[in-house]
């Protein structure tokens, strides 16, 4: 009688711990860098690096072709747009990650 | 009082001089070599005993290698696992640098955008040489991502390729700026403990708190340059 106790017992806390591992495993899935501050932080660093990023192909652009200020003009508000595209897709990936 | 950005200063060690180039070996380069060289030797040492049931000194290296997989296999799916070894070093390569650059007279490599740039750099090569063996012609969907009209080509190539080429500096922005404010800050505080002589001790009870979270920092930082990575890895991998 005492032993189909104990295997009972044994089956309980083996399916209570693959419950709690699967719920582990749900919650590590879903990766999203920690707290709002951080995504915050991130999200300004996207937009000014496109900005900086496409500022910096066009004054080498406008250097190699001698028509200084267009490319540098036109790449830096591309840059603007590449920026907020950045945010755009991080902030979607990071919806997706919360639902 | 020494400025508290002596300590980013970049001083030669071994001076050489190839055809007009620096080629010094420096107190960065220095700091490269001790944080590898640390790597290996505790991974060595850590496992030197390999059983099926680890001790506790082997489940440590392999929790660390089971996160890391974990995270991949999360971010990027199946195709990603591949390339894990990249990903671990580079993980465990900044984490290490920037735990090393905690220590006294130690020097802090990764608050250098040289050397975390190259990195970003070599981690965006590595993933568009991936992205191409993976998915050949189509990884130039990249740029003009499915669903756009061609007519918006002239408009969307170069916002995409700026998308992409802002991605390494983006990585390297952040984890230099948040290693060189944390040892500024420690510097001025430190400051701050002789200049105020007896109550001194107040900064020190505020520099022990920071030094902690700046452990914390440290190894936070390191793993969300890896998320990103992963991430930007697994966008290489497949189609947005």
């Amino acid at each position: 009688m005492k032993k189909t106790d104990d295997i009972a017992k044994l089956e309980k806390r083996i399916s209570a711990f693959k419950k709690n591992k699967e719920a582990q495993e749900q919650r590590g899935a879903q990766i999203s860098p920690s707290t709002n501050a951080a995504k915050g932080f991130q999200m300004s660093i996207e937009l000014v690096s496109a900005i900086a990023v496409g500022a910096a192909i066009g004054y080498v652009l406008d250097h190699i072709f001698g028509v200084s200020p267009v490319f540098l003009c036109v790449l830096t508000i591309l840059g603007g747009a590449a920026g907020v595209l950045n945010m755009y897709r991080t902030a979607k990936a990071q919806d997706e990650g919360e639902n | 009082m020494s400025s508290p950005l002596e300590q980013f200063e970049i001083k030669p060690i071994v001076s050489l001089w190839v055809k007009g180039y620096d080629i010094s070996f420096s107190n960065s380069a220095l700091a490269m070599v001790i944080s590898s060289a640390a790597i290996i030797l505790i991974f060595a040492l850590l496992l030197r005993k390999r059983s099926i049931i680890p001790n506790l000194a082997q489940s440590v290296p392999e929790a660390l290698y089971e996160f890391i997989y974990n995270l991949i296999k999360s971010s990027t799916g199946k195709a990603g696992l591949k390339y894990f070894s990249f990903i671990f070093c580079l993980f465990l390569y900044i984490a290490v640098g920037n735990v090393f650059g905690l220590f006294p007279y130690s020097f802090t490599f990764t608050s250098h955008v040289a050397a975390v740039g190259m990195l970003s750099i070599l981690a965006l090569v590595f993933n568009m040489i991936v992205g191409i063996r993976a998915r050949k012609l189509g990884y130039l969907r990249t740029f003009l991502p499915k669903g756009i009209p061609y007519a918006l080509a002239p408009l969307v190539v170069p916002i995409e390729t700026i998308s992409l080429l802002s991605k390494p500096f983006s990585l390297t922005v952040r984890l230099v700026a948040n290693m060189t404010v944390g040892h500024i800050m420690l510097k001025i505080l430190g400051g701050f403990v002789v200049g105020l002589g007896l109550f001194g001790f107040v900064p020190i009870v505020f520099q022990a708190l920071i030094i902690i979270f700046e452990l914390f920092i440290a190894v936070l930082q390191a793993f969300i340059y890896t998320v990103l990575s992963c991430i930007y890895l697994g966008d290489a991998l497949r189609a947005h």
